[in-house]
């Protein structure tokens, strides 16, 4: 969750420059034209973002809309372990038209190291896992209720029925 | 696209991006199984035809020992017990309620075939009774207690059992039974003496 009064920090967890990644410009990819700055999580969504803004079409624009110079930008963009102010943080998660807890997968991810990726890669597939299972049942004990409450009907029309046949019998 | 046929650096850069969709996937999944447990408590409550007393969920039948904190009675199931002078914790209500070995297992055993199990024998004043639903939810054991006529109590039990002869007789049912829970069983109540490990 996001912590409104703190700032968005995240320190490295081990060695960084592990997930720091920088890739070559022939990337043979269809996002080819970012990847050659795109050196992070965040960088690679600054980028992919800037190609469909309406208006914000450069890094420089971008600075100039977080309030903050180009060079403090393009630092920010390459350093995992970057530190971004809530009003920096805002601008930013509305820039990218993302919500806020996605934005700071983002910025939490940047700054893995890459085996604490894998490992986070393990145990999100074992929730993912777990959760499949928990949304496959839910969805039969959705008809197993249909079916019970259709049941559950059925049986007390069939008791007022009666009822009323008992009730005209005896009068 | 393979990521064998990538290079290191690229191959950690796709590497983040899984990582980044998984874990939206997630959270979406995570709202998802929220939403459909409120439906599922919905019809549950039309099930009862009366307001749900209280919810019990157990994260994974695995681990049964009780967690006092995933017990949550609502303010109708509070006044009532209070009214009647009874703890509201119904597993403190002492000989009333069920600690045997073999109503848990025919449970658990439901459970573990169905998916779903019902219980009216617990008497709570002369003409009232708890029903408890029991919903099997992944590794999770959901039951919700209501307030019922012993009359309906037993209604909805008939009809849970009725359920599960019309399944017994489905080609659907091998696909429903868990069996981790089902050999599971025996293990899960071995230790069931006088203390109630299933609420």
């Amino acid at each position: 969750m996001v912590d409104i009064c703190s700032e968005h920090s995240y320190s490295e967890l081990g060695n960084a420059q592990h997930c720091t990644i920088g890739l070559r410009s022939n990337y043979p990819h269809e996002e080819e034209i970012y990847l050659a700055t795109t050196k992070n999580g965040l960088s690679y969504r600054v980028h992919k973002r800037l190609s469909t803004h309406k208006r914000i079409k450069t890094q420089r624009e971008l600075a100039d809309y977080l309030g903050m110079d180009a060079s403090k930008l393009s630092r920010i963009l390459s350093n995992p372990r970057r530190k971004l102010t809530q009003a920096q943080f805002d601008k930013l998660a509305t820039f990218l038209q993302c919500s806020a807890d996605e934005l700071e997968i983002t910025l939490e991810n940047d700054a893995l190291p890459e085996q604490d990726l894998l490992a986070k890669h393990a145990t999100l597939e074992a929730i993912a896992r777990e959760q499949s299972l928990q949304i496959r049942e839910l969805a039969q004990r959705m008809d197993d209720t249909n079916s019970l409450l259709e049941k559950l009907q059925r049986q007390q029309r069939w008791e007022e029925s009666e009822h009323g046949h008992k009730s005209s019998r005896s009068s | 696209m393979d990521i064998s046929l990538l290079d290191p650096v690229e191959r950690d850069m796709t590497l983040l991006r899984d990582l980044y969709a998984t874990e939206i996937a997630v959270n979406r999944a995570e709202n998802l199984v929220e939403t459909m447990g409120v439906d599922l408590a919905v019809q549950a409550e039309r099930i009862a035809g009366t307001t749900t007393g209280y919810i019990y969920y157990n994260d994974d039948y695995r681990e049964h020992t009780l967690n006092p904190h995933r017990f949550i009675a609502f303010s109708s199931w509070v006044n009532r017990t209070m009214e009647l002078g009874l703890p509201r914790e119904p597993w403190k209500w002492g000989a009333a309620w069920h600690s045997s070995k073999s109503f848990w297992q025919k449970h658990l055993y439901e459970l573990a075939t169905y998916g779903f199990s019902a219980d009216a024998s617990v008497a709570m004043s002369d003409e009232n009774c708890v029903l408890r639903l029991f919903w099997k939810i992944g590794h999770g054991v959901q039951t919700m207690g209501f307030e019922v006529s012993k009359l309906h109590g037993q209604r909805v039990v008939d009809v849970v059992a009725d359920q599960h002869h019309e399944l017994d007789s489905t080609i659907d049912l091998p696909s429903r039974v868990d069996h981790t829970l089902q050999f599971a069983i025996a293990d899960l109540t071995s230790g069931l003496e006088e203390e109630v490990d299933w609420t």
